[in-house]
């Protein structure tokens, strides 16, 4: 997410730097090179497996391998030295096999976590030394502490790549990195379930490990591909009201894209931004229930309806409540805002009025939000509408 | 269906004792492993049974069995079937029985669950070593735990079916089926839970918080899919409700049609995921006439050639949207192939072409959908009994439906002891002409 140009610079940078010292290192240690290539290969593997996480993106399984490194190699430049190899080497095989670009924010992020890594094993023999604390759960206590510390770290150069492009808000990214955390704990677990047994029980601590982790990694792949579909569905059946006739053709699916865009950039939590866009896709749903196509019904009703059928679904109790209210102005003249009328319900308004103004009267961006003007701070929040502003123009649509 | 008394006396008080004698003849001859990790693993495996999730029929998410194992193992050779058996008491009463005030269940459960977890502690009391517990003794235990894990599915299962089959007589339980189909996930979760008992022993107790932690997250993402999948199923369900809300002499009906589905189905050997997809085909075989005009649906008499085109067009429309969510894509082919007939006729929707047999499971769903049609009231007539409906499906049958389908849904309904349509009318006719009389019957 960093600029394309700088972006590229740093991953290149890295590399170079990664091979360098690695090369470096790897002369200078103690180890016999036949167990250093293990370790660089075990690296190299880690890296190229990548499960999909909650946030939405895969994530490697580096950090797991890093911490297995922390716990038995207990020598900072040999564990530096194999970790930049092995980054360098998987980075390089990444590039070969597969078409898309490395990703800078990728290799910044392994970066990060080494840096921890290293802090963690540092201040470990520090204690080791001040306090004589040796033992398990010391070691219990090292895999808890880099877990964490890689866990956020992680998330911090994600919140950083952020800054700049602007797209979504620095919230959003954080909030969103910090949605990973079940797979985190489920891999650093096991790593450290790994590092703990293998010196006692030997080859045998591969499936103690393993097994559980594969269950929990079934268990995230299975909620993310019904996460997937159930999306996929609603977005199905919000284009019922507009195969019936009911409703202008593509107006649901970019308001939706146009209220989670606006979301993400106000720094919404990530579900809240699903649900939000699940609203906006159904808001109009309430139009399937219009008996007679020649009237058109109270605003009003059209949401109730609405949400009555959203509402059957317990999944969706707030989407519904999204729904019910997207119609009402977000204050009446002399008074205050209405507390009833959320901010998802005050987004999805806009969105939609924008849209249609644009869609179905066919007016130029600028004359659409021209049109949201006129009724703003009665109908509109200006909050939104100034962020649907910014949002069009970071775009490029108003030039 | 309200059970009598007697019988569940009867059952908890027989399973009651069993486990009671059971438990004093090993408390006798064996020592009770009153540690720290007899509390551990009691409460995991309270936690975890309380927190089990029923994805479908067949994939059932909770790792009480490996609880079970790992804590056999590490009680070691003498406390393994005693410890075993006690640990699992936990996991006899659930939150919703103690609110519920249930009595039955709860007596059942801590019998079985006494019972098949003995049986289990003892098989691995077997593979244990009898002296100090080394590396080279990892693969026995683990082996020896696998098999374990299926003695305890395999008892489990048939003392849960025993009491269901005493308490509920008419029930149609096919366990051994049920048995075939947890075989895999059973016996790795036995392996597994040797092999931590066994690391348990070597490393020590360090390993329970980590491996805590992967289970209960690989938990907590289990029940979300679970959460998820139900989900899917009430969002759709909601937009049936919109449909027939229009509609007043259709309400019900694909609630009824999808349960009709579902039992024919299951009479005839679909288990999990492709009984769930038979219902929700069935939830979804109307959704077209969402896009429908509204008249057309609620006019009375035949469609003109040019109406009956306009309604197929759109119902496609709806389909071929439906059709590009993967999730979906096979209930809507099963869902528009409902209209065929059994030898080759009638019209075909996606992923169906004219002329062919449809797939079996839009032939249960024909059955199913021609059984409420005729039982239930509609704008042009009256309900008609079971008996005529059923008389009506066996004519039919080798024409408009599979005879297979046709016979298997009489035995499952049968075997239901419901009762649909009306009492009396048994004329068609009749039913046509009375509807006429009085228009607005609902």
């Amino acid at each position: 997410m960093l600029p394309e140009r700088l972006g590229r610079a740093v991953g290149l940078l890295a590399w170079l730097g990664g091979v360098t010292v690695g090369v470096l290192l790897a002369s200078g240690s103690a180890r016999s090179t036949q167990s250093l290539a293990a370790w660089v290969a075990f690296i190299v593997l880690a890296d190229l497996i990548r499960v999909p996480s909650p946030s939405g993106g895969r994530i490697s399984l580096i950090g797991g391998a890093g911490l297995i490194g922390v716990v038995l190699i207990e020598n900072v430049p040999t564990l530096a030295a194999i970790f930049l190899l092995g980054l360098t080497l998987s980075r390089l095989l990444a590039a070969l096999w597969s078409d898309d670009e490395a990703d800078a924010e990728d290799v910044l992020r392994s970066m990060a976590g080494l840096g921890i890594l290293i802090l963690v094993e540092v201040a470990d023999s520090w204690f080791t030394e001040q306090l004589r604390w040796e033992g398990q759960w010391e070691e219990l206590t090292i895999i808890l502490a880099s877990g964490f510390a890689w866990f956020i770290a992680d998330a911090f150069v994600r919140m950083l790549g952020a800054i700049g492009v602007g797209r979504s808000s620095i919230r959003y990214v954080w909030l969103l990195a910090l949605e990973d955390w079940p797979i985190m704990v489920s891999l650093f677990a096991s790593a450290g379930l790994f590092a703990l047994a293998q010196p006692i029980i030997s080859w045998w601590a591969v499936p103690v490990a393993a097994i559980p982790f594969a269950i929990s990694y079934v268990s995230f792949t299975l909620l993310h591909g019904t996460k997937t579909t159930y999306g996929q569905m609603i977005r199905a059946l919000s284009r019922l009201p507009e195969v019936a006739g009911l409703s202008p053709d593509g107006h649901a699916a970019s308001s939706a894209m146009l209220a989670s865009t606006m979301a993400r950039s106000m720094g919404m939590h990530p579900d809240d931004v699903t649900r939000l866009e699940y609203a906006t896709l159904l808001h109009d749903i309430g139009r399937i229930t219009v008996e007679d196509v020649s009237e058109e019904p109270e605003p009003a009703d059209l949401a109730r309806w609405g949400a009555q059928i959203i509402r059957q679904a317990p999944y969706l109790a707030e989407v519904a409540d999204h729904v019910e209210h997207h119609h009402a102005p977000y204050r009446r003249p002399g008074e205050g805002a209405d507390p009833e009328v959320g901010m998802e319900s005050r987004i999805i308004k806009v969105a939609s009025a924008y849209d249609r103004a644009h869609r179905t009267l066919e007016l130029s961006p600028l004359e659409a939000l021209e049109v949201l003007h006129r009724r703003t701070a009665y109908d509109f929040d200006p909050a939104v509408v100034a962020r649907l502003r910014a949002v069009l123009q970071r775009s490029g649509r108003l030039s | 269906m309200s059970p009598g008394l007697r019988p569940r006396l009867i059952v908890a008080g027989m399973y009651g004792t069993a486990a009671l004698l059971l438990l004093a003849v090993l408390a006798i001859r064996t020592e009770f492993p009153l540690r720290w990790e007899w509390v551990f693993f009691g409460l995991a495996f309270g936690l975890f049974q309380s927190l089990a999730v029923e994805v479908n029929d067949r994939l059932r998410a909770s790792p009480t069995v490996m609880i079970v194992m790992t804590a056999a193992v590490v009680f070691g050779r003498d406390g393994a079937a005693i410890g075993a058996a006690t640990i699992v008491i936990f996991g006899a009463i659930t939150p919703l029985d103690v609110r519920e005030r249930r009595w039955f269940q709860p007596a059942v459960n801590a019998g079985q669950l006494v019972l098949s977890a003995a049986v289990a502690g003892a098989l691995i009391a077997v593979a244990m070593p009898s002296g100090e517990f080394t590396t080279g003794d990892i693969g026995r235990v683990a082996a020896g735990s696998a098999l374990a894990a299926l003695a305890y599915g395999a008892t489990n299962l048939s003392l849960v079916t025993l009491a269901v089959r005493t308490v509920f007589k008419r029930r149609n339980l096919k366990p051994w089926a049920r048995m075939r189909s947890l075989v895999p996930s059973q016996a790795l979760m036995g392996l597994l839970g040797g092999l931590l008992g066994a690391t348990y022993l070597l490393v020590g107790p360090v390993i329970l918080p980590l491996i805590s932690g992967v289970f209960l997250v690989g938990h907590l993402g289990m029940r979300a899919v679970s959460q998820l999948r139900m989900a899917h199923e009430s969002t759709l369900g909601g937009f049936i409700k919109a449909l027939e809300a229009k509609d007043l002499y259709t309400r019900g009906h694909t609630e009824r049609v999808a349960y009709f589905s579902q039992i024919t189905a299951e009479e005839m050997g679909f288990r999990g995921d492709a009984l769930d997809r038979v219902r929700i085909a069935a939830l979804i075989h109307d959704i077209g006439k969402l896009a429908v005009p509204r008249a057309l649906i609620r006019k009375k008499g035949p469609l003109s050639e040019e109406e009956y085109g306009l309604m197929q067009r759109h119902a496609h429309l709806v389909e071929d949207i439906l059709h590009e969510v993967a999730f979906l894509a096979p209930m809507v082919e099963i869902a528009s192939g409902h209209h065929s007939r059994f030898d080759g006729g009638g019209y075909g929707g996606t992923g169906h072409r004219s002329g062919e047999p449809p797939m079996l499971e839009s032939r249960i769903l024909a059955v199913a959908d021609a059984f409420d049609a005729m039982t239930s009231t509609r704008s042009y007539r009256l309900a008609l009994t079971q008996e005529y409906a059923i008389a009506e499906l066996r004519r039919s049958a080798g024409s408009q439906f599979d005879p297979d389908c046709v016979e298997a849904f009489i035995r499952a309904l049968a075997a239901t002891g419901e009762r649909y349509g009306s009492p009396t009318l048994e004329d068609e006719g009749e039913a046509r002409k009375r509807a006429e009389g009085d228009v607005h019957v609902a």
